[in-house]
């Protein structure tokens, strides 16, 4: 028996060693010049279709620039941050530009790690690019990142078109068709709901929807002097909007605790509706192989009040490190991304909406997304969240929605107050942006 | 033995290596705790006591504090008991096959990463829909529940899922230690008429003492550690927080939110803690560690 | 002596015993599952049509052979190394007189009490500046003395006959043939011990790898399946299916060699 387990163990080790000799570092392009080349290191997550889009966008970038090589690496979101924070920590060979999701760049912003955006660029910003695809990218007047979308969590919705057409309806056209559809169709059972109607309560979606209808009745939650305040008329009518969706059983609180997103559940026929941006459509047809138009459509959210308005936050950009060996180079590539003929492309290729004004009525787009057009014509009603710390703004709003759901007789006035309190004073940007 | 050329050359290098490693981090987190500190920032604001200024007000810090202090007490004495009687009870057993089997079943969680069998049992057990606690409601007729919507049920249901991944370590450890303890030594009291769990508590119990001392003190830093299983129940705390134990707030506040300087504030905090608790385990246990 | 409350103790072990096996098997059966089988039949233990698809996927997406080899590699350097350490450390206060020996003994015993959560950023901190970031060194060079396998060993070395020391001291043996040739040999069962203690901690750590790795590539099973996991909300079966892989193997070593895996674990609590 033991002589057996020493056999074994030798083997195992022999094995591994073996692996992890030859598994060993597959050297990157850490250095900056072979044969007399530049080479970028241009940094991104590992979403499939968005790699390959940059990667068509460095191999254009390449031919414009011979001398230029660009090289792209991904990583798994979960660490994507945590491995930015590291880049820029260490002073030697990190990235030379970075994909980076806006909720995060305060984080990279607030050290003096990231490189100023080019005056030429930070002009373009300024003329071209719409307020809330900029607003997180500031500090001090100056510019920190260039954004490359229009982040929209509001205006469309994922529908299942099998159900819609068992049961024999139509689309709702106005927020009363919605919510009488969206309670019609819902079946619960306990705390769960197991065919919900309408979805928007997950943690992405349910604030920025929040928002919106405040917006939309002509409230306003941003103060003048940056801090929030729910508890207006306005903000109070919205979450007893929203709360009475949850006490009706059209949808359940379960995607916003498992920190899931609502869609899965239409494309899993669990639900007829859930409110999320455009880039979900992918999801359907990648992850799920579901065909559009047959399975399901991508359509409007009928508006709450009266004029379009809704809130939004600054979506993925590109930050160029300070640490960088190739500022100047990386800072060409960023510009050459930001040109709107290569952006629009980008866009399309990501699903995702156009950052600059002058793409809102661009023929390509259009031609190329015929299903999101209907966006395109709202982006210019959207104002910017606020200089917040979007994540932590959503943990404790969110906290804040599930207490009044599970309490009974719910003071939603002063739970708006409270949430309004903690958020100014835990989540507000602690620099000063302009 | 004396050599002590020898002794310097094994005992120098070792001690520096760990010191380098245990006590240097924690002279080195001190200091970053009076920063607001970020590694990518070249120049970082000193704060003085600022961060623990902070500590002190901070509600989510005492809660992690009451949420480690109660998790690691229930799970600790609730997994004594159980594998005490567990250990008790294969011990008896006249048949040597049943008893390594039992053991052996007892035992395989433990050989399982900590990550893996959580999520096992978050998808499996407490999962909304499908999961074995919600089927065994619907057989008594109750309506499903989501379970992480939950402050304390959540809480209790880690534990029980941390005795279930851990208790075969202690059971392994405490069936050889009570087969240890002499058997004249119970038939003795047998005969004088004391009853098997008497017995049990008064002739088995403070002969192993050893071994109990020895479990309940890894069994105890251990689960003041435990860090996997919070990540995948409760990766933000749980609802209010219920289920954030310190190590986790350590590691959200600097690597999710880099907030390195107040994270290292809560490191000292912990520490005391756990220094404050060591001492008190010291006295009540008297831990033999032999000292010579 | 076989008596009817025998019987009872063996039935109720073995429920008892079925119920903790519950969610491995679950595991198993959701693994060979069909999304589809798991979305629709969720009150059906067994799968409607076992498939393979799940596994397919895992091995597809994620680099679990590369998983397994980092994690192998990592642990086996740790424990041999610790093994090393432990055992000449511990043979040097067991067997040597020298001063301040119960002081610094006891610093030893102290470094026990620092929690790794308060040594964390620091940790991570010094690691990157040693530029060991995001190499299995990172994990392997901290990890070279432990503490406690010391204590352990120096038990189990002060219980080896000082005569045998003295003797092939006599014969002009130095000290580290004397470790060699007398100690070593006279504390197999302890080694044992010390290496599973130590290979059971690192093979499961999560903390320390999601720390200092990041390539999805380097990093190692229990982290790797978190990744995967988050990556693959939707995909239980594939999820599953990478769970099973990675605990398997362990499970099939610890079954085949579960009397010398308990007989070490059961000496270290003796001490």
């Amino acid at each position: 028996m033991k002589k057996r387990l020493a056999a074994a163990l030798a083997f195992v080790l022999s094995l591994s060693l073996l692996a992890g000799c030859s598994g060993e570092e597959k050297k990157s392009g850490v250095s900056s010049k072979d044969d007399g080349k530049t080479t970028l290191t241009f940094w991104c997550h590992d979403n499939e279709p968005w790699v390959k889009a940059y990667e068509e966008m460095a191999e254009k970038f390449e031919k414009a620039n011979p001398d230029i090589k660009v090289e792209i690496q991904d990583y798994p979101y979960e660490v994507y941050n945590d491995k930015i924070q590291t880049a820029l920590t260490s002073s030697t060979s990190g990235p030379d530009v970075i994909a980076v999701w806006g909720g995060m760049a305060p984080n990279f912003i607030k050290s003096d790690a990231l490189s100023e955006v080019p005056e030429e660029l930070s002009k373009e910003l300024d003329e071209d690019y719409m307020e809330p695809t900029v607003g997180i990218y500031q500090k001090d007047g100056k510019y920190y990142g260039v954004p490359m979308e229009f982040n929209l969590e509001y205006g469309g919705m994922i529908v299942n078109k099998k159900l819609f057409d068992e049961a024999g309806i139509s689309y709702p056209e106005t927020w009363e068709e919605l919510r009488k559809t969206s309670k019609e169709v819902s079946k619960s059972n306990g705390d769960i709901v197991e065919v919900k109607g309408f979805e928007m309560i997950d943690t992405d979606a349910l604030i920025c929807n929040y928002l919106a209808m405040i917006l939309q009745q002509g409230g306003q939650y941003l103060q003048e002097d940056n801090s929030v305040n729910f508890a207006t008329e306005e903000g109070v009518k919205a979450m007893n909007e929203i709360l009475s969706m949850v006490k009706d059983g059209e949808c359940d609180l379960e995607n916003l605790t498992a920190d899931e997103y609502c869609y899965n559940d239409v494309y899993q026929d669990k639900g007829y509706m859930s409110s999320v941006g455009s880039w979900a459509i992918g999801e359907g047809t990648g992850s799920y192989e579901l065909t559009y138009g047959e399975d399901f459509e991508y359509v409007k959210v009928p508006q709450y009040g009266e004029d379009m308005a809704f809130a939004s936050e600054t979506g993925w950009g590109i930050i160029v490190p300070e640490n960088g060996k190739n500022k100047n180079a990386a800072w060409e590539f960023v510009k050459f991304f930001s040109e709107p003929e290569n952006l629009v492309q980008h866009n399309i290729a990501c699903n995702q909406l156009p950052p600059r004004k002058s793409l809102l009525d661009s023929e390509e787009y259009k031609e190329a997304m015929p299903n999101v057009t209907f966006l395109l014509d709202i982006l210019p009603s959207g104002q910017w969240m606020g200089p917040y710390n979007t994540s932590d703004m959503r943990d404790i709003f969110n906290q804040m929605f599930i207490d009044l759901c599970q309490s009974d007789n719910p003071d939603v006035e002063g739970a708006l107050k409270e949430a309004s309190e903690k958020i100014t004073e835990e989540c507000q940007i602690g620099y000063s942006m302009d | 033995m004396k050599n002590n050329r020898f002794t310097a050359a094994v005992l120098v290098p070792s001690f520096l290596f760990l010191f380098m490693f245990t006590a240097f981090p924690v002279v080195y987190g001190l200091g970053i705790s009076f920063f607001d500190y970020n590694p990518a920032s070249t120049e970082n604001l000193f704060l003085g006591l600022e961060n623990y200024k902070r500590l002190v007000r901070d509600d989510v810090f005492w809660e992690a504090v009451k949420n480690t202090v109660f998790f690691g007490g229930a799970a600790v004495c609730a997994n004594i008991v159980i594998t005490l009687f567990l250990a008790k009870i294969i011990s008896v057993l006249p048949w040597k096959r049943w008893k390594t089997f039992f053991r052996t079943i007892l035992f395989i969680p433990c050989i399982a990463p900590v990550v893996g069998t959580s999520m096992v049992w978050k998808y499996g057990i407490l999962g909304t829909d499908g999961g074995v606690l919600n089927k065994i409601a619907a057989g008594f007729g109750a309506a499903p529940k989501n379970w992480f919507l939950t402050t304390l049920p959540l809480m209790l249901l880690i534990i029980v899922y941390t005795l279930w991944a851990d208790i075969g370590y202690n059971v392994v450890l405490f069936t050889a230690g009570i087969e240890g303890v002499p058997k004249e030594f119970d038939e003795a009291a047998a005969i004088d008429g004391a009853g098997p769990v008497r017995r049990f508590l008064s002739i088995k119990l403070p002969l192993m003492g050893r071994t109990f001392a020895f479990v309940a003190i890894m069994t105890m830093a251990n689960y003041f550690q435990m860090f996997a299983q919070f990540r995948i129940f409760a990766p933000k705390g749980g609802m209010n927080n219920s289920a954030m134990v310190l190590t986790n707030y350590i590691y959200r506040t600097s690597f999710i939110s880099f907030d390195m300087g107040y994270a290292s504030a809560i490191a000292a905090g912990l520490f005391l803690i756990v220094f404050v608790v060591a001492m008190i385990q010291n006295k009540m246990m008297r831990a033999d560690w032999s000292y010579e | 002596m076989k008596k009817k409350y025998h019987y009872v103790i063996v039935t109720f072990l073995s429920l008892f015993s079925a119920a903790m096996m519950y969610p491995m098997a679950w595991m198993l059966m959701i693994s060979f599952k069909t999304n589809a089988d798991i979305r629709t039949n969720k009150t059906k233990f067994f799968p409607e049509e076992w498939t393979l698809e799940g596994y397919k996927t895992a091995f597809a997406k994620a680099p679990i052979g590369h998983w397994f080899a980092n994690s192998m590699f990592i642990t086996i350097c740790i424990t041999a190394a610790v093994i090393l350490t432990s055992t000449l450390i511990g043979y040097v206060f067991a067997k040597y007189q020298f001063r301040a020996k119960k002081m610094m003994f006891v610093l030893l015993l102290a470094t026990m009490m620092v929690p790794p959560q308060v040594t964390m950023i620091p940790r991570y901190l010094m690691i990157q500046k040693m530029h060991l970031f995001n190499t299995k060194w990172a994990l392997i060079v901290p990890a070279l003395v432990s503490a406690f396998s010391i204590y352990l060993a120096k038990q189990f070395i002060t219980d080896v006959p000082d005569s045998l020391c003295e003797a092939a001291k006599m014969d002009g043996a130095g000290p580290l043939r004397i470790y060699w040739s007398v100690i070593l040999p006279n504390i197999k069962p302890a080694i044992g011990s010390i290496g599973i203690f130590t290979a059971m901690a690192n093979w499961n750590d999560y903390l320390n790898p999601l720390l200092m790795l990041n390539d999805i590539d380097k990093m190692t099973l229990p982290l790797g399946l978190v990744i995967f996991d988050s990556q693959r909300t939707v995909d239980l079966s594939a999820t599953m299916a990478a769970a099973a892989m990675i605990m398997m193997p362990m499970i099939i070593i610890f079954i085949l060699f579960q009397k010398q895996f308990i007989k070490g674990m059961t000496l270290s609590g003796m001490k």
